[in-house]
């Protein structure tokens, strides 16, 4: 037993040294000494130049993120331009795919911007039943007719109108 | 001329003397990069680095230890933060070693009975240790390969690693006790 694990032994330990066995290339110490009669290279080109993308980083990240910080700032003009702008939306993408939009189940996708809205500002509250009628607008249900095109249109047409009456 | 008598020189600037202990230590520095490493490359780099910074910290050896145990730390140094590096730890998982390659070119004759005896001298069973010895907690991987260099003496290991000697001892022959059971999982009788 001994006997077989020393000889086991003896060949990991051989299998050790033959895996760091070798020598560096003929020239090493030529490029030693070469590299150190260079001029020293200034360490701080390696810290300047990740500071400097790291900036600039910052800089993009920043830039994005301030349309977001600063829309709350502005407190009443932009809050009705918003709700008004969700209700334009619609008109715009409904004449094109008909058929689609009426699949894609758009009710959903149009009261999620005033519950938006309202989260970002409590105090536009009077604003959000304005911005929810035009979601429940009943124009999309009649979209079961099989021929849909002319009357996805003229359904869509209605609906803004209505809306922007009654903000202003 | 001794070392000590080198490196005096060095200090003053001639830098053949640094040259003449560049010739001396080579391959202990390399090889301590290369157990470290694995990468006959990164460890030539390692090394290299290594004289430079002893080079440049030249005015800070005391004497206190050897010079070459003195390099041989600050060698381990550069190896082992080149280590840390995530790209050449995939370069080790990813990419197959030299050594290994060779196990691997070499031919190899099936070992039936996959007992010590039969396999002992075939390439499969070595390139089996290899994968083990990869395979090991860095500490024991580095205390075994270290030792197995012939550059280097107990106390030498003990500082490049900053561990006692009898630390040292016991990660060698627990190194060797994972690779007699990792071998025995892999199907080897008889290994101890």
């Amino acid at each position: 037993m001994l006997d077989e694990r020393d000889a086991i032994d003896r060949h990991i330990d051989g299998v050790a040294r033959a895996m760091i066995d070798g020598e560096p290339r003929a020239d090493f110490t030529v490029r030693v000494m070469r590299r150190i009669a260079a001029p020293r290279t200034h360490a701080g080109a390696w810290l300047w130049t990740p500071a400097a993308a790291a900036a600039v980083v910052v800089l993009i990240v920043v830039s994005f993120h301030r349309p977001q910080v600063s829309a709350p700032a502005g407190p009443v003009a932009p809050v009705i331009a918003r709700p008004t702008s969700p209700a334009v939306e619609p008109p715009a993408l409904m004449p094109a795919p008909v058929v689609a939009i009426a699949d894609a189940k758009p009710a959903p996708a149009v009261r999620a911007r005033p519950d938006r809205v309202a989260a970002e500002r409590p105090m536009d509250v009077d604003v959000e039943p304005l911005s929810v009628q035009p979601m429940h607008v009943p124009a999309l249900d009649p979209l079961d007719p099989t021929a849909p095109g002319a009357i996805g249109i003229e359904q869509l047409s209605v609906a803004p109108i209505n809306i922007e009456g009654e903000n202003k | 001329m001794t070392d000590a008598e080198l490196v005096e020189r060095a200090r003053q600037g001639d830098p053949a003397a640094f040259g003449e202990l560049v010739d001396r230590h080579r391959s202990a520095v390399y090889r301590a990069a290369l157990a470290a490493l694995g990468s006959p490359a990164d460890a030539e780099d390692a090394a290299q680095d290594a004289f430079l910074t002893a080079y440049r910290r030249l005015d800070s050896f005391r004497g206190e230890a050897s010079f070459k145990t003195w390099l041989l730390t600050i060698a381990w140094h550069q190896a082992i933060n080149r280590r840390r590096g995530l790209t050449r730890w995939w370069r080790l998982i990813a990419q197959p070693r030299a050594n290994e390659e060779e196990f691997r070119d070499e031919e190899h004759f099936a070992s039936a009975g996959r007992s010590p005896e039969d396999a002992l001298g075939d390439a499969r069973f070595r390139r089996d240790i290899v994968r083990a010895i990869r395979e090991l907690p860095p500490k024991l991987r580095d205390a075994l390969l270290l030792a197995q260099s012939g550059d280097y003496q107990y106390d030498e290991i003990g500082s490049m690693l900053k561990t006692p000697v009898g630390t040292i001892k016991w990660r060698i022959a627990e190194a060797r006790r994972v690779v007699r059971s990792r071998l025995r999982e892999r199907g080897y009788t008889n290994v101890g």
